[in-house]
């Protein structure tokens, strides 16, 4: 059975909520990265998904020996992409949480998240403040960015893309507004 | 130019009521009324809005079709679904006529959507059909969706269109979505049914798509839908021993 995702991004209040989503979880060796994002999600969906499938293929063979490598070398990994593959906007719509995880702790990265949630026990916590460095405008970073490693560890974290103005609902419909099935 | 036979010696609006007794008995004769509807369309407009929509407007089937020949002069007078309604409602027998010039006059018109209810055998089929390739076309699949038109948008996804599909999983029909999807890509062996699926339901669809593939009959449309399936190793895998079998 696949693990479940840790990361999770919620759906735009639209006819197609999840255009241009992407989902995959990683495993090398016991240390973990599960990927949520969101690119050209203006797009039609055949362009939307042209752009996921290059982030997709971007995070072939990503491999670290910790938390730490594995999460700098998906970023790296995903940085290389050609931006002409991500739709239109060449990559400077992209939303993306990246958690990483191994047995010692958890590094939370992502960009154009405007909100993420801590999920624990069926309840939410706001895992930032709206300042914190996490958060920011949406956009494929020019280097890889800096990650945050909780003080506690969350079940779950789900990622708002910055400029969706949605209340997220509480769990479980949380997970349904971010097409968790 | 001489008045038509109907016409003869009438002063129109005055003798409003003659004519309509001689119009209905020439309908019920089986006479086609089109030469008199169309000499009223040129000169007493009021007369053939009263023969065709009044409130003893014809019933027979060949009067309400000869009136949808003036389509635009009744809509003049009465603007929106009222015509159409009117004249379906005069003649069960002439309704699909009705709904048929409604749909070429209105291809994008909402109230279709429910006007199509009564009439059809699957009701939306004509109006989506009409709409094919148009920029309205995704936005009335989820409104047919919405009235619960699952017949119609089933079968609409056997023209290749993947929007059906989409609409139907919006609304909450799994199985009726993934019918349409594989119809859709048999149909046309790149309709795009992953990336529209996935917008609606998110990446998660695995359960879906293994559910379409076994409804795939064609190699092509095989072939067409296994290089989308990255994301998905299970499906991908029984697709492709899928298409093994098929080579």
């Amino acid at each position: 059975m696949n693990p479940p995702p840790r990361a999770l991004l919620l759906g735009s209040p639209s006819r197609l909520p999840f255009n241009g989503h992407l989902r995959r979880v990683l495993d090398s060796d016991g240390v973990r990265v599960s990927v949520a994002a969101r690119v050209a999600a203006a797009s039609p969906p055949e362009e939307a998904w042209a752009a996921v499938s290059a982030l997709w293929s971007a995070l072939d063979g990503a491999v670290g020996r910790d938390r730490g490598t594995l999460c700098r070398d998906a970023w790296e990994r995903l940085l290389r992409v050609d931006p002409a593959r991500l739709g239109p906007a060449a990559g400077a719509d992209l939303t993306l949480l990246m958690v990483a995880e191994d047995a010692e702790g958890e590094l939370i990265s992502g960009c154009g998240l405007g909100l993420v949630l801590a999920v624990e026990a069926g309840a939410t916590r706001e895992l930032v403040d709206p300042r914190h460095p996490l958060l920011g405008e949406p956009g494929l970073p020019s280097a890889v960015p800096r990650a945050l490693g909780p003080d506690r560890r969350g079940e779950i974290y789900v990622g708002m893309p910055a400029g969706l103005s949605v209340k997220p609902p509480a769990p479980p419909q949380l997970f349904a507004a971010c097409g968790v099935r | 130019m001489r008045p038509g036979p109907l016409l003869a010696g009438l002063s129109l609006p005055r003798d409003l009521e003659l004519l309509r007794d001689r119009a209905g008995e020439a309908s019920r004769r089986g006479e086609d009324l089109a030469p008199l509807y169309a000499e009223l369309a040129e000169t007493a407009p009021v007369a053939l809005i009263d023969l065709t929509l009044g409130p003893k407007a014809m019933k027979e089937a060949a009067a309400v079709r000869a009136a949808l020949a003036h389509a635009e002069a009744l809509e003049r007078h009465s603007p929106g679904m009222a015509p159409y309604r009117r004249l379906a409602s005069l003649s069960p027998e002439a309704a699909l006529d009705v709904l048929t010039v409604a749909v070429s006059r209105h291809a994008a018109a909402s109230w279709l959507i429910t006007f199509a209810d009564k009439i059809e055998a699957r009701p939306g089929a004509m109006q989506l059909a009409a709409n094919r390739g148009a920029a309205p076309y995704a936005a009335l699949c989820w409104a047919h969706a919405a009235a619960g038109h699952f017949a119609a948008l089933v079968a609409e996804a056997g023209s290749g269109q993947v929007e059906p599909a989409a609409a139907l999983l919006a609304a909450g029909r799994e199985h009726d979505a993934v019918e349409a999807a594989a119809k859709a890509i048999e149909a046309r062996a790149d309709a795009p049914v992953v990336p529209w699926l996935t917008s609606v339901a998110g990446p998660q669809i695995e359960d879906l798509l293994l559910r379409l593939v076994p409804r795939l009959r064609s190699a092509e449309a095989a072939r067409a839908l296994h290089q989308h399936l990255t994301p998905f190793p299970k499906a991908r895998g029984v697709l492709g021993a899928a298409l093994r079998g098929m080579r």
